[in-house]
């Protein structure tokens, strides 16, 4: 899981960061990788990765998947990157467009988790401060909750109503549109 | 792209949570998320379903209440445009009445277009679009995402053209509407002297005339939505204007001080009057002056105002220009009024070939909006973003400068066949407007029927 993925290898050489999860497990990972999160690349440019980077708050089997996606990320972003020198090439325009369907398959897939360990990457995103992650994680949760009723949010999300009959029927009567 | 900007001091807010143990309960009950997460989730949810979970608790009727979240989501609507083909068949337009007469003074009356009809391409402030029927002096403000509309006293209507827009004044918080009509019911009628009033939005004062001064002397208007932009609203002048004095060209309107002042044009404009061409295939449209030395000139028929970037910018039309390169040129005022010099030429479409036909034979082209580039876009990559761009002819297409190529993203060719006109000589106007989430709720604005 922690071994670094065998598309960047040659940037490998040049700078790895070693990410320390809460329950102690090391993560050694390119630092074009790492620096999809902003929290680290501070840390990089402030000089205070040597010895590694603990993340008191990110357990391994969440991080593990931060790292799977922040990886994926990476290659886009560099693929990206390549592409700006080789402007308006048909061809080139072709790979990109596969490419950006691949990602989107990947990301549909990277979500495909349970409801504990989403939010658990929401968190995550953001506090190791990832846009396109914390993007992604909360769309999906947004998705998933579009189309409920306010009873079905407290139930799914065990959320206690802590509103007086009152309260509630003065905001039903302001958003009563909203429930058509 | 960045519209909603989190504190990154503060990582330990998150952290308390995620270290909860989920292990037993799956979830506990505190344990959705910590309420900064959950305004981004919210963020990301169609404005009915924000205002709907308002009743799940407390809290987060709290939240969704807040200032600070109102804004955040109305930035985030404003700032992150349609960015994909599916998202971006979201234009309005309204639902046509049946062929009716607007009656001008007694004896004169003209065949009413497109009534009623959402006037200017992109919603105001917070997603608010305006809804007129012109001929009758009735204005509806409307909020298309929650349904809620507000139908503003009747204003009264002199004569044609007669045109109206919405904007903001951001210092005040307040909506205005302003109407310019031409004063037919004078006595000795002038022709084209313009009359304005105005109406602040939740004021009994109703319509009245603007606060500070009055039009300037002899202004004569396209027949065209003005555009709002840098908290005044702009009109073209009249060509005829143009060719006489020095041409300062764009009438402004300061929703803060309702004055009226000039913007001079781009320097192209007066290069770009041509010889009146009788064999011009937009002869019935073309706008035409005769100059101080008695030549008869016309303007390119695709001028027009946009607003890009919260910048007022000018459409340059160079579809019958064999002697310049391009389609169309977008000019950018980037400073505030001062010389003529302020614009700059900001973006280029050039399509060749059989490509673009559609924006060949339409008579305006309205830029809409940039999309923000997908990779991280540095200045350097500005104009390589691709465009929105809405058309006369009901549609709107996606410019991508990097293939040029053009995509149609929305067509409301169908909704307008429920009364088809006969002819469409005269459609100068788009009748579809961009639309934007909203959670703004006008007071006074009800909710219900269409």
């Amino acid at each position: 899981m922690a071994s670094a993925g065998s598309g960047d290898e040659k940037a490998a050489a040049a700078a790895m960061i070693t990410l320390i999860s809460s329950d102690n497990e090391k993560f050694e990972v390119t630092e074009a990788t790492a620096t999809l999160s902003q929290t680290i690349r501070h840390m990089i440019e402030d000089g205070c990765t040597d010895g590694g980077v603990p993340l008191p708050n990110v357990t391994s089997k969440i991080l593990a998947r931060v790292i799977e996606y922040c990886k994926k990320h990476a290659t886009a972003a560099a693929g990206e990157e390549g592409s700006s020198s080789s402007f308006s090439d048909a061809a080139f325009l072709e790979v990109d467009r596969a490419f950006l369907e691949e990602l989107e398959e990947f990301d549909d897939a990277f979500l495909e988790v349970d409801r504990a360990t989403l939010f658990d990457l929401i968190l995550a995103a953001n506090y190791l401060d990832i846009k396109g992650l914390l993007n992604l994680t909360c769309q999906k949760v947004a998705d998933s909750v579009k189309g409920k009723t306010p009873e079905q949010i407290r139930e799914m999300y065990n959320i206690v109503n802590d509103l007086t009959p009152e309260e509630e029927a003065e905001i039903r009567r302001e958003t009563q549109w909203a429930f058509e | 792209m960045e519209a909603h900007k989190r504190s990154r001091d503060e990582p330990t807010a998150a952290a308390g949570i995620s270290e909860e143990p989920k292990k037993k309960t799956k979830i506990t009950s505190a344990a959705f998320l910590p309420d900064e997460l959950i305004s981004e989730v919210l963020l990301r949810l169609p404005s009915k379903s924000v205002l709907r979970f308002r009743s799940v608790c407390r809290s987060w009727n709290r939240l969704v209440s807040s200032a600070a979240f109102d804004r955040l989501y109305h930035d985030r609507q404003a700032a992150a445009p349609p960015c994909s083909a599916d998202h971006l068949t979201k234009f309005a337009a309204a639902r046509s009445a049946p062929p009716h007469l607007w009656k001008l003074c007694d004896g004169v009356s003209l065949h009413c277009d497109h009534c009623p009809r959402f006037i200017g391409a992109k919603p105001c402030h917070r997603g608010i679009l305006l809804l007129g029927r012109q001929c009758a002096g009735a204005y509806t403000l409307c909020n298309l995402s929650t349904g809620g509309f507000l139908g503003l006293p009747p204003c009264r209507t002199g004569g044609y053209p007669c045109t109206a827009g919405i904007g903001y004044d951001s210092a005040a918080g307040e909506y205005k509407v302003v109407q310019l009509d031409s004063r037919m019911d004078r006595p000795s009628w002038e022709m084209g002297l313009l009359d304005c009033q105005v109406l602040t939005v939740g004021d009994s004062r109703g319509w009245r005339c603007p606060a500070s001064s009055s039009l300037p002397n002899n202004t004569r208007l396209e027949d065209m939505d003005p555009v709002s932009a840098n908290g005044c609203l702009h009109w073209i002048l009249d060509t005829e204007l143009l060719v006489r004095d020095e041409p300062q060209g764009i009438l402004s309107f300061s929703l803060a001080t309702e004055s009226f002042t000039t913007v001079p044009l781009p320097p192209f404009f007066t290069e770009d009057l041509v010889p009146y061409d009788t064999h011009h295939p937009f002869i019935g449209r073309v706008r035409s002056a005769k100059t101080t030395d008695n030549r008869m000139v016309m303007q390119p028929i695709g001028t027009a105002l946009a607003e890009l970037d919260g910048c007022l910018g000018i459409i340059r039309d160079l579809r019958r220009r064999r002697d310049v390169d391009g389609m169309f040129e977008l000019w950018k005022l980037k400073e505030r009024y001062g010389s003529g010099a302020a614009w700059s030429l900001d973006y280029r479409i050039q399509l060749a070939g059989s490509i673009g036909r559609e924006l060949r034979e339409t008579w305006l082209v309205v830029p809409i909006c940039y999309l923000p580039s997908a990779a991280s876009s540095s200045s350097s990559q500005e104009e390589k973003r691709k465009i929105v761009l809405a058309t006369t002819a009901h549609d709107a297409h996606v410019y991508d400068p990097q293939t040029s190529t053009l995509e149609m993203v929305a067509s409301l060719a169908v909704a307008h066949d429920n009364y088809s006109r006969s002819n469409d000589d005269h459609d100068n106007l788009l009748c579809m407007a961009l639309y934007q989430e909203s959670l703004v709720h006008v007071p006074g604005m009800e909710y219900g029927a269409n």
